[in-house]
């Protein structure tokens, strides 16, 4: 049933509208409820309301708002249909439905579809079967189907980011209605011509359908970009659009690959401009990182563009050598390094990754540079995989500084240094020195720094010096005023070693304070390879074809999504090429750290209006076209409903105007009402809630915290388990004994003692270690040793106790066994430069006054690491060197001067016999512990006198 | 949406017990109302102002023949040669006979006033019942209670008011036999009952003399008509009901009526020579006592209607 273009799908329902005088009638016997009031003066009332006509029915216009209401909802339910669709279907013979799914339908796609479940509405109306296809991504086993199969085919097509008619459609049509004569065929498509487009036309025609319908939708915006082109400091964005009849803006944006837009440029195309290649300048260091260029507006795949590889984004890895940087990081070498780079590379998180451990994890993530910052020792394996790395394009980027400077083994020096090295340091503008601080030359046009411009202001104080040789000059990179070399590097198999002969950090110079620093790193790590591509991964590995599995996939929106397993492979060619098929989807190929970019458009396509077939050529079909517009069939009868409601309203307001709720203080109370009930059922929404909330669930406990609770209940003092048990017995008494001694002298009340395992224990609970050397004690373990080395560097200390009075740590004749044995153990730790606690330490006034550190001998010295040298404060009380030692050495055995038996009584005699060096010994002890737990609080307590002083007190 | 008017609790009712106690419980505070709203008008209530019996001096005069030797002033005469009589102030006590309505149409409140009615009419009896005994008339109720000179003479009245036993139902008069001529009735009421009634019920007492005083008691809802909608009105006493269609076109009819009835039973009942006031109780208690007072020591012209409205 239609008329007027107004159509029914239930019309029987209007037959409702029957009832309308019926429901005249009954509301005609109920008025409104009236409102009780008591009147005394009645009979007054009663005279004058006899002239009152019929006052108990409603007025008639009351009575007609509500018989349009009813109708309303009768016409409503009889389910109206504005503009039903026109009769499009040539017979009853099969409709062939092709929908165009390819990138260009992305934009509007909901049209497509709304078009295409219409022409099914049309079909389900005739009981004409469908067949369904698509032209992209084509299925082959396509079948002749029901209206309801029909419609679930539509809604699982969704648009792709392909070309259309790549596949051949043809051949599954004809199979699928085997022999029988074809109705309609109905195209629905973007209006643009591919390829392959007319040939596909061409072969639809051959099916001989008797009427083919062409339904064409509205791109008049559409543009893509079809290559970008790197020059060295912009790209190039070849831009084409489909219709040039009217000027536009076109906004191309750059993204990284964290999505974050990198550069924004608006380009116009004025009237008759097909297309346009607006080069974009995008700074050096920018360009890197764009990962995917888009056009705004622009929802579909041919508007993003895809690069590759070459644009990663670099990743550092950063060592420090320094304990002192824990303490104070924001002094320290690593965090201005960190701050000259971050702008524009990724640092690698280093947690678990330890020079003095295996750093392959570190190596397999493939970082473009490792810095190290004044590292000195590294052990062999280090070293090895280090070369390897670096052989293979690694770029290592070293920082001198004190350690490195003080590194005496020449053997690696010269794998993973540039230039070999005068042992120490040059000072300029010290105390010693006649030479004021040097400033930098200027970079010379071999530096890969050429262009950079240098500052008067930065000055050198420091520097480690190169050992002079013929290829220094070319191995120079930067050098000071003098000539002597600051940055040095040398090519090493693909990769580059870089040296800074200066430290990261101000004490060596003002440099890394500079945008200088900045600059030249930045220009070294843009040097850097990107990191072991997708395609070099596979190159290297063999010559028969590689496959890279896909990683991420352009959808058909334009965005990027994380590819599923329905994308094939990419071939890649020995010679790096891929090949490209009609069905390879556009995406990143390859993994995270590497990838090849495949993209929709080629450089070469242009985009051209549709060309709809006339009818000249085939007059066997009658060839329609249709336009793809918004203007198809509204359904009324949500609007009925709504004009119902609205009526509905009405008609309430008016029934509580008439009963005279608007009157003084009706409507207020009525207010007050509603306020009263909301607030109920708002309490009993909250009640509700309330009974709803979960218990919160209790944590379990897992299984060794109680151990982990008793350590560190208590501050324990620890030693290194040698395997000598005598050795072991006396540390442990000797320990004991201290704690003793710290529990009667001090606050600090210390735990037993507790024997270690190197290997197998955790350290990180103990704030010291005693270790006592034993020639008969075996060598500790390589893990027993990057063990010790981490609880270093986080803050631990261990106190060394060599035990041999006479032949002392450090002079080189006469060594003692227990001495080789300490020197065989460090050399596998990284460890500073030493000296004899000088008498401004801290070690010397933390809690006795001390002048020297007797144990059971009294001749030793105590060896901490070298203090930092403050040429300023020459005259200090206290050297407030921040941080503690990482490490003490001894040879005074201290633990058997400390130890006592059950009986608390001495075990052993010291050497000399006297009771002033046992408490002396004693006290060397407490001041250690303090030392240790209190760290420079000692050092700054000095300046309190001063700081009173200026607070007036 | 609740009605404008209501029907109160009576204020005075003696049916049951607990009904003696909820009037028990609000004579007093009409009593205390009574009692302020009669110190504010005492200020302005005087003696009668001429000769008479009575206990206060008023004047010394000459004696003039025929005139009781006794009346003769012997202390004032025997200072000169002239004889001299002294006069005292005419103070007769009076009666006064008060009568409020207590049917059910008087307990009528609308939320535009505060007071019922009723309420409104016990507070001006109590309070003309203070005045008039502190200033020694005698002041009864007909049927209740028989006319007493007393000081307290409003606390008696409600006494004997809570221990009457003949609730009055109805919207008649009380019967008014028994009172004797040329004594004062004040009748307080809405007086919405049958006018020529009213009119007949007060015409012998007219005949025989006596001063009457009406006051009715009006809600500013009888008056104004604030009604709208759909409205059923319902007549407390007869539990009549009219329907209203459109309430808010009756006002103007109604206020019309209304006004005429008022107009028609005021003339008629100053006919009889008495006095006919309006009192709404949205307006003060003291307004009405006002008038009454400009009724009772005559100052007032009495063919003039006292409107307080």
């Amino acid at each position: 049933m239609s008329f007027l273009s107004l159509s029914f799908a239930s019309p029987l329902l209007l037959l409702g509208l029957l009832a309308l005088p019926l429901i005249w009638w009954l509301n005609r016997l109920t008025p409104p409820k009236p409102v009780q009031e008591p009147f005394p003066p009645l009979s007054i009332l009663m005279q004058v309301l006899k002239k009152e006509d019929t006052p108990t029915k409603s007025p008639w216009w009351l009575t007609l708002l509500r018989l349009i209401l009813c109708a309303f909802i009768i016409i409503a339910l009889a389910e109206p249909v504005l503009n039903p669709r026109k009769d499009r279907l040539a017979s009853s013979n099969p409709l062939v439905l092709i929908l165009d799914n390819s990138w260009a339908s992305a934009t509007n796609w909901q049209l497509y579809l709304d078009t295409a479940n219409g022409l099914i509405d049309e079909a389900e109306a005739k009981n004409i079967p469908v067949l369904v296809t698509r032209t992209a991504l084509s299925a082959n086993d396509l079948r002749l189907g029901t209206i309801a199969e029909a419609r679930k085919i539509i809604a699982s097509i969704e648009p792709e980011p392909l070309e259309p008619f790549q596949t051949d459609i043809i051949t599954p049509i004809k199979t699928a209605l085997s022999g029988q004569s074809i109705g309609t065929i109905a195209l629905i498509t973007n209006d643009i011509q591919s390829d392959n487009t007319s040939s596909a036309l061409e072969a639809l025609l051959t099916l001989a359908p008797e009427s083919l319908s062409i339904f064409t939708a509205n791109n008049d915006e559409l543009a893509a970009i079809t290559s970008v082109e790197n020059l060295s400091s912009s790209i190039a964005v070849s831009i084409e659009r489909l219709k040039s009849d009217q000027a536009t803006e076109i906004e191309i944006i750059g993204y990284d690959f964290q999505l974050r837009p990198l550069f924004d440029k608006t380009i116009e195309l004025t009237v008759g401009e097909n297309s346009a290649a607006p080069e974009i300048d995008v700074p050096f260091e920018l360009l890197n990182d764009i990962m995917r260029i888009s056009l705004r507006d622009n929802q579909h795949a041919g508007a993003s563009y895809l690069l590759d590889d070459s644009f990663r984004r670099r990743r550092i890895a950063i060592f420090s050598g320094e304990t002192l940087d824990i303490v104070n990081p924001l002094l320290s070498a690593p965090h201005y390094i960190r701050k000259a780079t971050s702008p524009y590379v990724d640092i690698l998180d280093l947690k678990n990754i330890s020079l003095s451990s295996d750093i392959t994890p570190l190596l397999d993530q493939n970082p473009s540079a490792i810095i190290l910052s004044n590292v000195g020792t590294l052990s062999e394996n280090i070293i090895d995989e280090l070369s390897t790395w670096v052989n293979d394009g690694g770029t290592l980027i070293r920082f001198a500084g004190a350690k490195l400077a003080a590194t005496t083994d020449d053997n690696m020096i010269d794998t993973l240094l540039p230039v070999t090295l005068r042992q120490g340091e040059r000072q300029l503008g010290g105390s010693l020195s006649w030479s004021e601080p040097k400033p930098m030359a200027g970079f010379t046009s071999q530096s890969p720094f050429f262009g950079i411009e240098i500052s008067d202001e930065v000055k050198i104080n420091r520097q480690v010096l190169a050992e002079p040789s013929l290829e220094l000059a070319d191995q120079t990179w930067a050098s000071l005023d003098d000539g002597t070399p600051l940055v040095t590097a040398k090519q090493s198999g693909l990769g580059r070693i870089v040296l800074f002969h200066i430290s990261a950090e101000t004490t060596w110079s003002n440099l890394p304070l500079s945008g200088i620093f900045s600059q030249m790193l930045r220009r070294i790590i843009s040097l850097t390879r990107a990191s072991n591509s997708a395609s070099n991964s596979t190159s290297s590995s063999a010559q028969s074809n590689a496959f890279l599995p896909a990683f991420k996939s352009l959808s058909a929106k334009g965005g990027l999504i994380n590819a599923n397993g329905d994308v094939s492979p990419l071939e890649i060619l020995p010679t790096g090429a891929a090949v490209l098929t009609p069905t390879t989807r556009p995406g990143l190929f390859g993994t995270e750290d590497g990838w090849v970019a495949v993209n929709l458009l080629k450089p070469e396509r242009t985009l051209t209006p549709f060309e709809a077939p006339t009818n000249a050529e085939k007059l066997a079909t009658d060839i329609s076209n249709y336009k793809l517009e918004n203007n198809s069939t509204t359904i009324l009868k949500p609007w009925l409903f709504i004009g119902a409601f609205i009526l509905l309203i009405l008609d309430a307001i008016i029934i509580m105007y008439m009963s005279g709720l608007f009157g003084r203080n009706g409507l207020s109370r009525t207010l007050k009402l509603g306020a009263t009930s909301s607030a109920v059922m708002l309490a009993g929404t909250l009640a509700m809630s309330i009974i709803h909330i979960n218990p919160t669930q209790a944590q379990d406990i897992q299984l060794g915290d109680a151990e982990i609770i008793s350590r560190l209940e208590k501050t324990h003092l620890a030693y290194v388990v040698t395997g000598d048990q005598r050795l072991d017995r006396v540390s442990k008494l000797g320990l004991d004994g201290l704690s003793f001694y710290l529990r009667t002298r001090t606050a600090l009340e210390p735990g037993t003692p507790v024997g270690l395992n190197l290997e197998q224990d955790d350290l990180s609970f103990y704030p010291i270690i005693y270790w006592p050397m034993s020639e008969n004690a075996p060598i500790p373990s390589e893990k027993a040793i990057a063990n010790i080395a981490n609880f270093m560097t986080s803050g631990g200390t261990v106190l060394f106790d060599t035990r041999d009075e006479f032949a002392e740590f450090g002079s080189s004749s006469n060594t003692s066994p227990r001495t080789l044995k300490l020197r065989a153990i460090l050399s596998g730790l990284d460890i500073p430069p030493l000296e004899p606690v000088p008498q401004s330490h801290v070690l010397t006034k933390s809690f006795y006054l001390l002048d020297n550190f007797p144990g059971r001998y009294a001749t030793g010295t105590l060896w901490v690491e070298a203090q930092r040298p403050n040429q300023d404060e020459d005259n200090r009380i206290v050297n407030a060197g921040d941080g503690v030692s990482p490490i003490m050495i001894t040879s005074n055995d201290f633990a058997a001067a400390w130890a006592i038996n059950a009986s608390r009584q001495h075990i052993f005699p010291t050497v000399p016999q006297s009771e002033r060096q046992r408490v002396l010994a004693y006290r060397t002890g407490i001041n250690i512990i303090m030392y240790m737990l209190t760290g420079n609080y000692k050092a700054d307590q000095v300046h309190f006198p001063a700081l009173l002083e200026r607070l007036g007190q | 949406m609740s009605p404008i008017g209501q029907i109160s609790q009576p204020s005075l009712q003696s049916d049951t017990l607990a009904r003696g106690r909820l009037r028990a419980a609000l004579i007093p505070d009409c009593l205390v109302e009574a009692r302020r709203v009669a110190n504010i008008v005492i200020a302005g209530w005087h003696g009668r102002r001429k000769r008479g019996v009575g206990d206060n001096f008023w004047q010394f005069r000459h004696f003039s023949d025929g005139e009781s030797l006794s009346q003769i002033d012997w202390r004032k005469s025997a200072r000169d040669e002239h004889l001299y009589v002294r006069d005292k102030e005419w103070e007769t006590a009076h009666t006064v006979w008060l009568w409020a309505d207590m049917s059910p149409s008087m307990q009528f409140k609308s939320d535009m006033s505060s007071v019922s009615k009723e309420s409104r009419a016990l507070v001006i009896m109590f309070a003309l019942a203070e005045i008039l005994s502190r200033s020694g008339e005698r002041i009864g109720i007909p049927g209740i209670m028989a006319p007493i000179l007393a000081r307290n003479g409003a606390e008696r009245l409600a006494q004997a008011l809570m221990a009457s036993t003949s609730s009055s139902k109805s919207q008649h008069l009380p019967d008014l036999a028994s009172i004797q001529k040329l004594s004062d009735v004040i009748l307080i009421s809405d007086f919405l009952g049958d006018g020529e009634k009213i009119l007949a019920d007060i015409a012998p007492l007219a005949k025989r003399g006596s001063n009457g005083h009406l006051i009715e008691v009006s809600d500013p809802a009888e008056e104004t008509f604030p009604y709208s909608g759909r409205v059923v009105f319902v007549d407390p006493e007869t539990k009549m009901e009219l329907m209203a269609g459109k309430a808010a076109n009756l006002t103007e009819d109604y206020a019309k009526a209304y006004t005429n009835r008022r107009l028609a039973l005021s003339e008629q009942v100053r006919r009889h020579n008495w006095n006919y006031a309006t009192h709404r109780t949205d307006k003060a208690a003291s307004d009405a006592l006002a008038t009454l007072h400009g009724f009772l020591s005559g100052h007032m012209n009495r063919a003039k209607t006292g409107d307080l409205s």
